[in-house]
Parts: C-alpha cells; structure tokens; sequence
C-alpha cells in the first residue's frame, strides 16, 4: 500500500506542478460537455429517433457517456506504454526495476496515476453534464461499473502488450493506434453504430469496446441491471482472459529484449 | 573473503562473464541494412564485455578503470542485472546475477552518473522519499537516512529545490544520495565525481571512503587515476571488454618499471647524450626518456636507484634537479592499454621502442 501510495503522491505533486496543464485539462472537460451541448441542441432531444430510442432520444446523454467511455479506454490502452516511454526519457525506468518491487507491480502503480487523474476527469466530465447542462441518467452504478472495470482490464491487457513493444521500439506503438481508432471511430463514441454502411457496422461489431459502450450506455442511461447485460459482460470477461495472459507475455518478452540490448534506458 | 549465510561469497565475484551486443542496423554496412523494424542482425557482436572473471572482497573499493567504451559501464550493469549477460555469470553478496536478480538487486545500489534517474518536477527530498518507499523502507527511516545523506554531500539547502533545478554537480550528489539511503553492502559507482568542481568531488570521495571504513564492498568506475589511487584497494583495468589487469597499486607495479627518477640538466649535448647512454646501460635501468623537459629514467625496482645516483654524481652533464618517485597509476594505465609513450622499455628521446615492451597480458601482476 505504502508503494502504491509513493506512486500516487509522486503523480499528484508532479501533476499539480504544472498549473496550466491542471487548469487547461478541467477547462477541457466542461468546453467539451458545453460543445456537445449546443450540438444536441441543434439534433434536438426526439424520443422517436430510430437510432436513439433505445438511450431515450436524449443525444447529449448518449455523446457524455461516449466521452467518458473513450477518456477510460484510452488511458486504459496507453497508461503503460506512455508510462514506459515516460521513464525512459527520465531515466528512471532502470531505478525503479533495481527495487525489489516486482516488475508488473511497479508498472502497474507507476500507471496508477494516469487512471486516477482519467477518474477524476470522468467524474467531473459527468458532474458538470449532470449539474450544469442537465443531462438526465437513469444509472445502474452497480452495473456500470462492471461494465467499466471490465472493459479497463480487458484493455489494460492490451495497454501492457503495447508497452512491451515500446520497450524495444522505445516510441512508435501500433497497437494503442489501431484499437484507439477503432475504438474511438467504429465504437459509436459520437453517432451510433447504426448510421454506419453494413460492412462497417459488421467490423464495429468485431470489437468488444463497441459492446462495452453499449453496454455502458445501457447502464447509466436507461438503468439496466447486471444480469440483463449479462452476455456482454460475458464477452468482456472472455476478451480479459485473453487479452491479460497475452498482454502480460508481449511485455515480459519485450522487457527480456530491452535487458538483453541493454537498451531499458534508451528511449 | 568472507562468506554469507549460504556459505556464500559476500562480496562481488565475476566469472568468465561475457556481454556481446549484435551490431545494430546502422553499424552494419550502409545500403544493405535497409529498414528492419525487429528484423535479424547480422555481423560481428560487439564484445562489450569479454570473459571477464574477478574477485571484490568484501568491505574493499574496487577501481574499473579503462578507456571510453571499455565497458565499464556494461559491466556494472550486468551486476546490478540490468543487462542480461551473453555468457558466465556473477555473484553480488553470493546471489547469482542469472538466476536471483531479485535478491541480487536487494543487495546493492547503483549511483549511474547521469544527470537524469529522477523525477524532474519534485524536490531532491521527495525524490528521495518516493524511492525509498519503492525499495520498501519505512518513511521514519527513509527521512533519517535522506536527512544524513543530505547532510553529508552538502545538499540540504538545496533539498527542497525542483530537481530540475539542480546544477549537474548537484544532480550526482543526489544520485550517490539515492544510493546511500538504500544502505546496502555493495555500491556500484558508476563515474560518481565525474565533471565535478574539486571541492564537491572531494566529498564524495570523502563519502565513499566513510561508506569502505563502515564495510561496504564498493565498485567504483572512474577516468580519475587520482582518485582510484587515492581511495581504491584494488584496481581492474578493462581495455576492448577485456581485463588486463586487476590488483592493488603495488602489485601493478611490480613486475613494470618500479620508480622513475626525473632529472634537469644544463649541460651541453654530448654530455647529456654521455649520461643518458651511461644510464641506459645500467642493469635496472628499463628505460630513459630524454625530452625537452629533462631526462626521465624508469627502473625496475628500488635496488636501481644507487647505481644511476652513482652515475648521476659521476656526471658532467650539469645536472641541476634531481627527483625520484614511484610508477603512478596513469602510467601504468597508459601501459597497459598503449594509450601513450609514458613509459618506454628502452633508451631513446621519447620515442617508444614496442621490441622491448611486453605486453600488459604477459606481464605477471
């Protein structure tokens, strides 16, 4: 507890060392919500609209939950790979392996933060939609939150194999690009899936975070149980058991590749 | 030597270790390398590290000593398991660097030298808290020994100062720092006063010969002969990954020139030209340099120096300056890894006469 909480302080101090960022990052967050606002406005909230019926015809509560989704899976896909990339051009990626701290621990609190502050940015993305542009949510907490942590896992799985690539390729990661695109673009993060042409649709279907949004979407919006999103969550489970085994062996390999190169400093 | 719990060797031993980097795409001939993401390379490995076997014993400073890329650097991190060796292995407080890194890296500190290793937007002090939490020491000890550590290299003012912040100096005070704090029993020092002013590279020194009288088994990589003749008990000198030579000062110079007596002159040229080859044929005479400085006579031993004194006082050579001392450390060095006409074997006017040098490998330390 007492590393993880080193690692916490350590992200925190850094982060509010720069006060811009600080502010700029908050500012960010409730422009975006603004924008999104006036965009539902021009839409118009219609509970008959074929391809919103299912959240309620409300767009803006359909495009705050895509948001949130998208700011998760990316910090879910890039925290491990950014935070390697990190440490290296500081130096201390050697540092923090000669502890005695076993390598997939310190990643994962050296990571730590990057969730954290994607939380907290979550929370006040949704705060400021609720509070300030009334979005209205019919929330399962309970449910969503299977959904979320589900979804962080299964991609964190992907996140360590990309950062493992960035350990021999030190910058350049394919594989946060790709499922960070497909994601953003194929989930239905802005529009939903089926405005796309059939074959899109087709491949949007392929990626499990397409479901996980809908899913998401499920939960805090019309209020679904666990239970009535019992497949998906079955499918995140299936793509967590692989993706995590996989992700954990991409890393260790690239690690072993970095130690044999003596190249873990280089960056 | 001492032994472990396990029976083991405490302190540092090496043997036959071997690290050979394979040659990356743009060492390899231009034009044919073409662009290979993760593809096979091909060519000589670069022997960074090359059957390299030694002993540290226990509480003792060990000097690497060698010529840039001599693989100092390489070596030191392959005992702190940072570099996967090729061949051999390495025990660090009788833990194999192969097969028991962890316990390995519990045994030891690294201070890398570099003037990067921390976080640039916190404080030395909370740097130094954040890796003492992450080595698993109490926050209540973690500030005593940052506190002490401070103290000792001159750095508490400055220990609430942004790291980035920090003069270059300063940045491998706090590295040595870092490594203090851990308080293990070996240290790795990897060019820890390099580019320092002289009175901060004598506290270090001064820490790291504190650090040797509390016990520790110190390896200490340094281009300062100096400062290895000054604080070291043994040295190593490693020339193209190999070692060419390992053992205390006196023991390197034996078997070389064992003293070298300078000498300033006023005499005119064939006096001088007399003297020299007087001295040349002396039978502990190893060597005579005759430049524009004066004449330098280097001696196999201690026993030589009466015979060249008797020849010297023979002499209408003028001589206005005599003074003897002992084969220094750079000298050696230079020797043994021909870096430099420091000590030639023979008489001559500061030429090099490689016929009668032996190499650094024949000669028996």
């Amino acid at each position: 507890m007492r590393k993880m909480a080193a690692f916490l302080l350590r992200g925190w101090l850094t982060e509010i060392s720069y006060r811009t960022a600080f502010v700029l990052d908050l500012g960010s967050a409730v422009m975006l919500i603004a924008t999104v606002y006036f965009l539902a406005r021009v839409i118009g909230a219609n509970p008959n609209n074929p391809y919103l019926s299912a959240y309620g015809g409300d767009y803006m509560a359909f495009v705050v939950v895509g948001i949130v989704f998208q700011l998760l899976v990316t910090t879910s896909l890039a925290a491990f790979s950014r935070t390697v990339r990190d440490e290296q051009i500081m130096g201390t990626l050697e540092f923090l392996f000669l502890s005695d701290t076993p390598l997939w621990r310190v990643l994962t609190y050296a990571a730590l933060w990057d969730f954290a502050w994607t939380w907290l940015i979550t929370a006040i993305t949704l705060g400021v939609a609720i509070f300030a542009f009334g979005v209205r949510l019919h929330a399962n907490f309970v449910a969503a939150g299977v959904v979320l942590a589900l979804t962080v896992l299964a991609l964190a799985g992907v996140g360590l194999a990309s950062a493992g690539v960035i350990l021999v390729t030190k910058r350049g990661d394919p594989v946060t690009w790709f499922v960070g695109i497909a994601s953003g673009f194929l989930g239905g993060v802005m529009f939903p899936i089926e405005v796309l042409p059939g074959w899109l649709r087709t491949l949007a279907l392929m990626f499990p975070t397409t479901h996980a949004l809908a899913a998401l979407r499920r939960a805090l919006i019309a209020g679904e149980s666990s239970s009535s999103l019992a497949p998906t969550l079955g499918l995140l489970a299936l793509f967590c058991s692989l993706t995590i085994p996989v992700g954990a062996g991409v890393f260790y390999w690239g690690f072993r590749t970095a130690r044999r190169a003596g190249s873990l400093s280089h960056y | 030597m001492s032994t472990g719990p396990a029976g083991k060797y405490d302190g540092i031993r090496a043997e036959n270790l071997c690290k050979h980097f394979p040659r990356s795409a743009g060492e390899l001939s231009e034009g044919r390398s073409g662009f290979r993401l993760l593809g096979r390379r091909r060519g000589e490995p670069v022997r960074a590290v090359d059957d390299v076997s030694l002993e540290v014993a226990p509480g003792t400073v060990l000097g690497l000593l060698g010529r840039n890329g001599a693989g100092k650097t390489t070596f030191v991190k392959l005992l702190a398991t940072l570099i996967e060796p090729t061949q051999g292995d390495a025990w660090v407080s009788g833990f194999s660097i192969r097969s028991e890194g962890p316990r390995v890296r519990g045994s030891l500190a690294l201070a890398a030298g570099t003037e990067r290793g921390f976080y640039f937007r916190l404080t030395g002090a909370q740097n130094l808290s954040f890796f003492g939490a992450l080595y698993g020491i109490s926050p209540r000890l973690v500030a005593e020994r940052s506190a002490a550590a401070l103290n000792r290299l001159e750095l508490a003012e400055a220990a609430h100062r942004p790291f980035m912040r920090y003069s270059s100096g300063m940045r491998r005070k706090l590295d040595l720092a870092r490594a203090l704090i851990l308080d293990p029993p070996v240290l790795l020092l990897d060019e820890p006063t390099a580019s320092l002013d002289p009175n901060s590279a004598d506290r270090i020194r001064a820490v790291i010969a504190e650090e040797r009288r509390r016990g520790k088994t110190v390896v200490l990589v340094t281009h300062n002969l100096l400062e290895a003749e000054r604080l070291c008990d043994r040295v190593a000198i490693l020339d193209s990954g190999r070692l060419r030579a390992m053992g205390a000062l006196q023991e390197l110079r034996r078997g070389r020139a064992g003293r070298t007596v300078e000498l300033t002159t006023t005499g005119d040229d064939r006096s001088v030209d007399r003297l020299v080859a007087a001295l040349g044929e002396l039978p502990g005479t190893r060597g005579v340099v005759r430049d524009a400085s004066g004449i330098r006579i280097f001696l196999a031993d201690h026993e030589a120096l009466m015979p060249v004194l008797a020849t010297l006082a023979a002499s209408e050579a003028g001589i206005t300056g005599v003074s003897a001392r002992d084969l220094t450390l750079e000298e050696i060095f230079r020797e043994i890894t021909g870096a430099g006409d420091t000590v030639p074997m023979s008489v001559g006017t500061g030429e090099r006469n490689g016929g009668a040098a032996r190499s650094a490998e024949e000669r028996p330390l």
